[in-house]
């Protein structure tokens, strides 16, 4: 971990991870949707289970980002990590785009099989909560214009919002809903059929990838912004000194500022 | 494949909106990876992965 404290370090490991995770994704989300739809009508639900594929994973996803950028707060807070800022940075984005495919898809899966878009109960408002807390990370990091401070007060949200996590999955269990209860990751095993699991699995796998894919481009990204940025600050800070400093053998007076008037 | 499927336009709006949101993801990071690489160039920094 000591050793990726070094951004270039990171950069030369995300060369050399991102196009074999990239070639895993797409080789995954292949064969997760060739499965996907090859794969029996549910009994009850019929072709409408096809939702699935893509509603759980990005569920799942909404919420193993949340913990990615909670390890990534505790780099920042605890360790200081230089990289922990930037991979949190990176992820929130992420996180609010696999939420609002979670909502999305979970609305449209809702409509045909309760009646109803939206209903205020438990599961839906708390991940409405999380897909809300990404949006103000990523609002909250664009308010500082000193990422040191941003990067603080990101990491504070990100921990204080980390409650909301064992809420969204206790939530089928702790409160009424029309929401169903854990069907796969349950005590006594999944009680989802075979042919319906391994699609589901392995689109959870093409998810998990594509956003490892995304993260460590994002976080190329944001260690190229902030050479980018101390370069122009750099190079803003040469200019004015040329600027200010007499030329090399030139004793006369600076010149007057022009009259006016 | 959804002859007999009541619910079809569901389905593919829900799988159209997560092409969308997925696609637009990998834009927007391969479009700003794009703008850095140049602007770093401009200054002569840009070493690429190497860093």
């Amino acid at each position: 971990m000591i050793r990726y404290a070094n951004p270039t370090a990171v950069l030369r490991l995300a060369g050399l991870l991102i196009p074999p995770l990239a070639g895993l994704t797409i080789a995954l989300l292949a064969i997760g949707l060739f499965l996907a739809f090859r794969a029996p009508p549910d009994y009850q639900q019929g072709e409408t289970v096809k939702i699935m594929y893509l509603h759980v994973p990005a569920a799942w996803l909404a919420m193993f980002v949340y913990m990615v950028m909670t390890a990534s707060a505790l780099g920042t807070l605890v360790w200081r990590h230089p990289v922990a800022d930037a991979a949190q940075k990176a992820a929130a984005p992420l996180g609010a785009g696999f939420t609002f495919i979670c909502l999305a898809t979970g609305s449209l899966w809702g409509k045909p099989m309760w009646g109803t878009w939206w209903v205020w109960d438990a599961r839906l408002t708390s991940v409405l909560v999380l897909f809300l807390l990404y949006l103000g990370l990523v609002a909250l990091w664009q308010t500082f214009e000193d990422q040191g401070r941003a990067a603080r007060a990101a990491a504070i949200l990100t921990l204080v919002g980390v409650v909301n996590i064992p809420i969204i999955h206790f939530s089928v269990q702790w409160w009424n809903t029309l929401h169903q209860p854990a069907s796969v990751f349950r005590v006594g095993g999944p009680t989802i059929a075979a042919s319906l699991l391994w699609p589901l699995l392995i689109m959870a796998l093409a998810f998990t990838t594509l956003f490892l894919t995304l993260h460590l481009m994002a976080i190329r990204n944001e260690i190229l912004r902030r050479r980018l940025r101390r370069l122009s600050i750099l190079a803003a800070s040469a200019a004015e000194d040329r600027a200010t400093a007499p030329a090399a053998g030139d004793d006369r007076a600076p010149p007057l500022a022009p009259a006016r008037g | 494949m959804f002859e007999h499927e009541p619910h079809t336009d569901f389905i593919v709006a829900a799988y159209v909106i997560a092409t969308v949101v997925i696609v637009s993801m990998i834009a927007v990071i391969v479009s700003d990876y794009r703008t850095l690489r140049r602007r770093l160039k401009a200054f002569g920094a840009d070493e690429g992965d190497r860093g």
